[in-house]
């Protein structure tokens, strides 16, 4: 056995080296030399051009960095706050249990995304929402809220009914029995539905561009023209800033999930 | 009675938690899709046009290339769908009987890593290694098993599809195996131990022990990743060739480059990726749920 | 003596069976009172209804005379102890204990007081700011029994506190729960299927199955006289007497038609002697020994320093 997960380790790590550690630091290497001709191995012909263009001169980057960190939030918190309520009522009513259940709170994420945007699209447009902030932030809402409840769900149904049952009997009403035990005890899902709503929506690309009618920028839909024309400097220079913004978000949480866990270890 | 039926509202109350949730699917989702089916009958009282027809629909399955494209989508989100599941769950398995912390935490961080990167941040990664001019090809010239760029196959540009396969492949099998690994987790190794004390080896305690537990979760993420690789249009839009083309890039076309006249086109056009979306993800699960189960069925544990 | 409280014809279905079926029960104040019946009688539903957890369909509940049957749990000042601690995760010794008061808005002062009076009561002391996770078993119940008697309870429930935990703290438990019922005063209602743990913790029994109440009063008395054939084989192995028995130890006419193994007495015999020993079972240091006679079996617990064997007679003699 010792050898197969071995094997699995250098597989995964070779495919990781591979496909995500070697082109990422060629994206690093892109974003600051300007000549990379085949067959070379690396880039040359040092150059801080394409970050001084980006920092300085394109206030479109400032401008979608904002803008990816707003709506990441207000989708993130939005989505946890609709899909914790419903997995509450899911729990509470132990339809959880029942697949039907799973097919109604994921129904957005089997239909395919272009097919369901475009409707998504069509119905901002006749409540004239199109091309705001509004508009985006409910669309990425559509596909946020089902893993929002699917982690609500695992959360609310740790929280053993006994916890409740024991602090009712020495007196809290149903206000304090929230302020006081589930809140705290549902606090390190939260966060986590946070984090990982922020991250899916600022993924978001399609959802965000036909939203925003092309004038709300964020950094998805600033790396997508880059892309399409083969600019690997300045797209470099977004996908680095891109990845620099989702590694924090990502390892602040794990960092602070890891702390919580004891507590989740914990047989309440 | 008043009283009886006041505890049987307070009993019901938290029907009232779902609404949100209810609310938003109702209106974009459900709203969105009527509001596309209408116009796909050419039903657009706001342009004038009120007539009811299916002629939009005739149009666009009468198109020369439409059995292709659509073969095409499909089987490229079957075949990365499919080897994306079978991926994650081995990495899943291999995690959860690796008896080292250190690897698994290792993998887990680089789950989570490809997890974590965009769908368009893939593509780049993907072109930069294995494209014509990427990292692979200049590496083998460097070492002489090439003598110049045209001996190097085009694997991401391929008409086959091969660099959207692969980059649906590196982003799909972390979901699967991270989502498996947790439901793994939460089984009681028991099962595993008692297999192996009356003679399993690994593969068919897998096999037979915890596929039908993992069953249903596996299948919904297969599910999930299915749908998400026919309605995509930016990968294969990036990777792919002008023909054959998937139906959601076509779709995407059609609607950014709309005009009055090809509005119920397009709608319907949405409308019957709709349907075959929905009908082979409903087969495929079915089919996956009856591989998995070996055609017995076993209890889950609650 | 004054009633702490009065259950009167409490019933209550689930899926259209009875769990209880017309309850009628009163718990004295200052006495430790035991629910004994076995694993599904009910009696775990009728604690939640006490407490207000759960909804009878019929009857009330009074308490120190007042009706509380519609009076929500948070209202009631009745503590709900389980067999699990279930204590608050997120919170320290000391908050979890605090929490009671702390809602009924006692004094800081005086909550502090109690923390250390309790902690000290329950042989925790120094342990305020622990986390509960590095608690051992014993020492979560006891926190969560702290945490139960906080507040001034009017009355306090335990389900069967003490089953999640090793025999031997089980006991050392059991008297700690005792004693402090006596020092404080308390109203205890407590819940075991345990024959040992019954008899040595309680004042007063209740025995329960399948939603009844079969019979109320003094441990010794519902352990050793035993209304009915089902009260009996509740709390263990008996024996009913015959007639021919009766007769022949006639001066124990007067005493009840039932007995238990460990008050009947084994003598060697001769042949006259009535009882001849069909079967011997040991069990650690005490045998049980079926004997034959007067027409009837006779099952004796005895300690083993006399040795018997199959086949042998022997007499027969009943303690006082």
């Amino acid at each position: 056995m010792k050898k197969n997960s071995k094997f699995l380790l250098l597989l995964v790590t070779g495919i990781f080296v591979f496909f995500i550690i070697i082109p990422f630091f060629l994206i690093f290497l892109l974003s600051i030399f300007s000549s990379y001709r085949y067959p070379n191995l690396l880039p040359v012909g040092f150059t801080i051009e394409y970050w001084k263009n980006l920092l300085l001169h394109n206030s479109l980057l400032i401008k979608a960095f904002s803008n990816s960190v707003v709506i990441g939030l207000a989708a993130g918190i939005a989505s946890t706050i609709v899909g914790f309520m419903a997995a509450k009522s899911l729990v509470k009513s132990g339809w959880f249990q029942k697949k039907r259940s799973l097919l109604f709170y994921t129904i957005p994420l089997l239909i395919p995304s272009t097919s369901l945007f475009i409707g998504v699209h069509l119905m901002m447009i006749r409540l004239s929402i199109a091309n705001s902030y509004t508009a985006i932030i409910l669309t990425h809402m559509l596909i946020l809220v089902p893993y929002a409840t699917n982690i609500g769900i695992s959360y609310f149904k740790a929280i053993a009914p006994e916890i409740k049952e024991i602090g009712q009997t020495l007196g809290a009403n149903s206000w304090y029995l929230f302020r006081r035990l589930e809140l705290p005890l549902l606090l390190p899902g939260l966060v986590f539905s946070v984090a990982l709503c922020f991250l899916l929506s600022n993924s978001d690309f399609f959802g965000t561009f036909l939203m925003g009618g092309g004038s709300i920028v964020t950094l998805s839909t600033l790396l997508y023209p880059y892309l399409q024309n083969a600019d690997y400097g300045n797209g470099g220079t977004v996908a680095i800033i891109f990845l620099v913004l989702h590694s924090i978000v990502f390892y602040l949480t794990a960092s602070y999930s890891n702390q919580k866990t004891k507590q989740r270890k914990y047989l309440y | 009675m008043k009283k009886n039926l006041k505890k049987r509202l307070k009993q019901y109350s938290f029907i009232w938690f779902l609404l949100p949730m209810i609310l938003l699917f109702g209106i974009f989702l459900v709203g969105g899709i009527l509001q596309v089916f209408w116009e796909s009958m050419g039903h657009i009282p706001a342009l004038g046009m009120n007539r009811i027809s299916v002629d939009a629909y005739v149009d666009i399955v009468q198109e020369p290339n439409f059995l292709i494209n659509m073969s095409f989508s499909l089987v490229l989100a079957l075949i990365s769908a499919s080897i994306a599941t079978i991926t994650g769950v081995l990495i899943a398995y291999g995690i959860y009987l690796s008896k080292s912390k250190y690897i698994q935490v290792l993998i887990k961080k680089i789950l989570q890593m490809g997890l974590m990167l965009p769908y368009l941040y893939m593509v780049l990664l993907v072109i930069l290694s294995i494209g014509k001019t990427g990292f692979l090809s200049r590496l083998l010239y460097q070492l002489g098993f090439i003598e110049g760029i045209k001996e190097f196959p085009e694997l991401v540009y391929h008409p086959y599809g091969f660099g959207i396969i692969l980059v649906f492949i590196l982003k799909g099998a972390p979901f699967v195996a991270l989502f498996t690994l947790n439901i793994l987790n939460e089984i009681n190794t028991g099962y595993g131990e008692i297999a192996k004390t009356l003679g399993g080896n690994h593969s068919s305690i897998l096999l037979k022990i915890y596929l039908p537990f993992l069953s249903e979760s596996i299948v919904w993420c297969a599910s999930i990743l299915l749908v998400y690789q026919i309605g995509s249009f930016e990968v294969p839009f990036l990777l792919g060739t002008n023909e054959p083309i998937t139906l959601s890039s076509k779709l995407y076309s059609l609607y950014i480059h709309s005009d009055i006249q090809t509005i119920p086109k397009t709608m319907a056009m949405n409308i019957i990726i709709l349907i075959i979306s929905t009908i082979t993800v409903f087969l495929y699960s079915i089919l996956l749920k009856t591989i998995m189960k070996g055609g017995k069925n076993y209890e889950k544990k609650q | 003596m004054y009633m702490k409280l009065q259950l009167m014809d409490i019933q209550k279905k689930f899926d259209n069976q009875f769990i209880l079926k017309n309850i009628e029960l009163q718990v004295p104040e200052g006495a430790f009172t035991t629910i004994f019946g076995p694993s599904g009688s009910g009696k775990s539903t009728l604690l939640k209804i006490i407490s207000g957890l759960l909804e009878a369909e019929k009857g009330s509940i009074l308490l120190d005379g007042h009706d509380v049957t519609y009076v929500a749990a948070n209202k009631r000042k009745i503590s709900h102890v389980y067999q699990e601690p279930f204590l608050f995760p997120h919170l320290t010794v000391e908050d979890n204990i605090a929490f009671g008061m702390e809602v009924q808005k006692f004094p800081k002062e005086e909550i502090k007081k109690k923390i250390t009076f309790l902690l000290e009561l329950m042989q925790l002391e120094g342990f305020e700011k622990r986390r509960v996770q590095e608690l051992s078993g014993g020492q979560k119940q006891r926190v969560s029994i702290a945490r139960a008697l906080a507040p001034n309870p009017s009355l306090i429930l335990l389900d069967e506190p003490f089953s999640g935990l090793d025999y031997s703290l089980r006991e050392e438990m059991g008297m700690l729960l005792k004693d402090l019922q006596k020092k404080l005063n308390l109203t205890v209602l407590f819940v075991t299927h345990q024959v040992e743990e019954c008899l040595r913790l309680s004042d007063t029994v209740i025995l329960m199955d399948q939603g009844e109440i079969l019979q109320i009063g003094p441990a010794k008395e519902v352990y050793e006289c035993p209304n009915s054939i089902k009260s009996a084989k509740l709390m263990g192995k008996g024996n009913w007497l015959g007639e021919d028995f009766r007769s022949k130890f006639c001066e124990m006419l007067e005493r009840p038609l039932f007995i238990r193994p460990h008050k009947i007495k084994l003598d060697k015999g001769r042949v006259e002697s009535q009882f001849q020993i069909t079967n011997i079972i040991e069990k650690g240091k005490i045998l049980e020994i079926t004997a034959f006679g007067l027409g009837q079996e006779l099952i004796v617990e005895t300690f083993g320093q006399e040795s018997w064997s199959v086949g042998e007679f022997v007499h027969i003699e009943i303690m006082q």
